[in-house]
């Protein structure tokens, strides 16, 4: 290849220039068309294309040679992304994400809306306030006054149930998309060791399908930390 | 059976700061980065800390990925400037005589190995000869398999640059060889 700033390269030279990523297969489909094409009427060239193999198969072995990173490489990399990471990252993060989703949905609602809005709002406050009121006075139908732990979510009561501790790391989209591919729904929790109890079946599964449940929950090792069976 | 992620899809999770698309990419990618690596800072525990940093990298900036290239080409880019300037402060520090010296220690004298009648050891020995400008071309071409532009994306040089740069590379390579006995017939 004869190259200077003055003239334009010939069609020769500029296939000449390609040819190291005709051989390594990295040209777009209408350059490998044009290289080939050339190619076929240019013996020179096609003498470089035997060169050009023999120095793309030393430079994989001298990369070889090269080794790899050491075993605990990754761990130590790990846990300099823990030490940057606050432990309840996760969490705060999907909170500031649902406080900027409503924020973001005030902000488009028009000036009619928001009156409305605040409308109902009052209504809602006026009822609560007769409701309470007769709670109080012992009224309304004879409704008595039950704690939130009273009583569990319908129908939680009958079924299979696991235990599990999600990984603090774990968003709340990740963990809906755990429960919804595993058919799986929170009924209770957390318990003070971050522990949430949850139905994997309408059913009462056996033994062995009910470890089988387990072990698929506990593969998804970046969402789950620890799964236990519950009674 | 699910797809594995791609690079981009992992990047994109590693956003979400998921840890194990973190873990899922070093997988892929380590490797490849440390032996980029290894031909600047020539250091094993150098190259190994550099990866690593990459990585670390990766993690804090996964947000800024738009996919304009590879995950692999942005990657190689920050892995380059990590090891240019970590090379440079090795140079400064007087760290790289000691190095070089050890890199001569590496193999055999092109003429003793020539004598073996190893060609292909005679190539790597010639090649090792280039210059870091032409020895990392070859080695995004051959090795890491990337195109034109994608050499240019990781370089800086323009693709026009990048051509030229590989052909006198090439060249240069064929000259150390003849010089050493052994002519290919090009150059």
């Amino acid at each position: 290849m004869s190259m200077s700033n003055n003239n334009p390269r010939s069609e020769r030279d500029e296939i000449e220039l390609m040819l190291p990523w005709y051989v390594a297969g990295t040209l777009a489909p209408h350059e490998r068309r044009r290289v080939a094409d050339y190619l076929a009427k240019d013996e020179s060239l096609r003498t470089q294309l035997a060169l050009i193999e023999e120095d793309r198969a030393e430079t994989l072995l001298a990369n070889e040679a090269l080794g790899a990173p050491s075993a605990g490489a990754l761990s130590r990399l790990m846990n300099r992304i823990d030490a940057e990471t606050p432990a309840k990252a996760g969490v705060a993060a999907v909170a500031a994400g649902l406080w900027q989703k409503a924020g973001q949905f005030l902000d488009e609602l028009s000036p009619a809306a928001v009156r409305w809005a605040a409308v109902a709002a009052v209504a809602v406050i006026f009822v609560q306030a007769i409701a309470l009121g007769g709670l109080l006075t012992g009224g309304i139908g004879g409704a008595r006054y039950q704690t939130a732990s009273g009583e569990r979510v319908a129908g939680a009561q009958s079924g299979t149930f696991v235990l599990v501790k999600f990984a603090e790391t774990a968003n709340a989209g990740q963990i809906n998309d755990l429960l919804a591919r595993s058919g799986a729904r929170i009924v209770d929790g957390p318990t003070p060791d971050g522990m949430y109890r949850i139905r994997i079946s309408d059913k009462k599964l056996s033994e062995a399908a009910k470890q089988s449940a387990i072990e698929a929950l506990e593969k998804s090792t970046d969402i789950t930390v620890q799964v236990l069976p519950a009674e | 059976m699910n797809r594995p992620a791609t690079d981009e899809e992992l990047i994109h999770r590693i956003a979400r700061r998921d840890r194990a698309a973190v873990e899922a990419l070093y997988g892929r990618h380590n490797v490849r980065i440390y032996r980029f690596v290894m031909r600047f800072v020539r250091n094993e525990a150098v190259a190994e800390e550099v990866t690593n940093e990459v990585f670390l990298d990766i993690w804090r900036l996964a947000g800024r990925f738009e996919g304009r290239s590879s995950a692999s080409t942005w990657m190689l880019a920050m892995a380059r400037n990590k090891a240019i300037s970590q090379f440079r402060k090795r140079t400064e520090d007087g760290l790289d005589e000691h190095m070089a010296a050890n890199i001569e220690d590496m193999s055999d004298d092109p003429e003793i190995v020539t004598q073996k009648g190893n060609k292909g050891m005679m190539i790597r020995q010639c090649m090792a000869a280039l210059s870091p400008e032409h020895r990392e071309v070859i080695d995004l071409v051959y090795y890491h398999e990337k195109s034109v532009r994608e050499v240019s994306e990781i370089t800086g040089a323009t693709e026009s640059t990048v051509k030229t740069r590989m052909f006198y590379a090439r060249k240069h390579l064929g000259e150390l060889l003849k010089d050493a006995g052994v002519d290919r017939g090009w150059p």
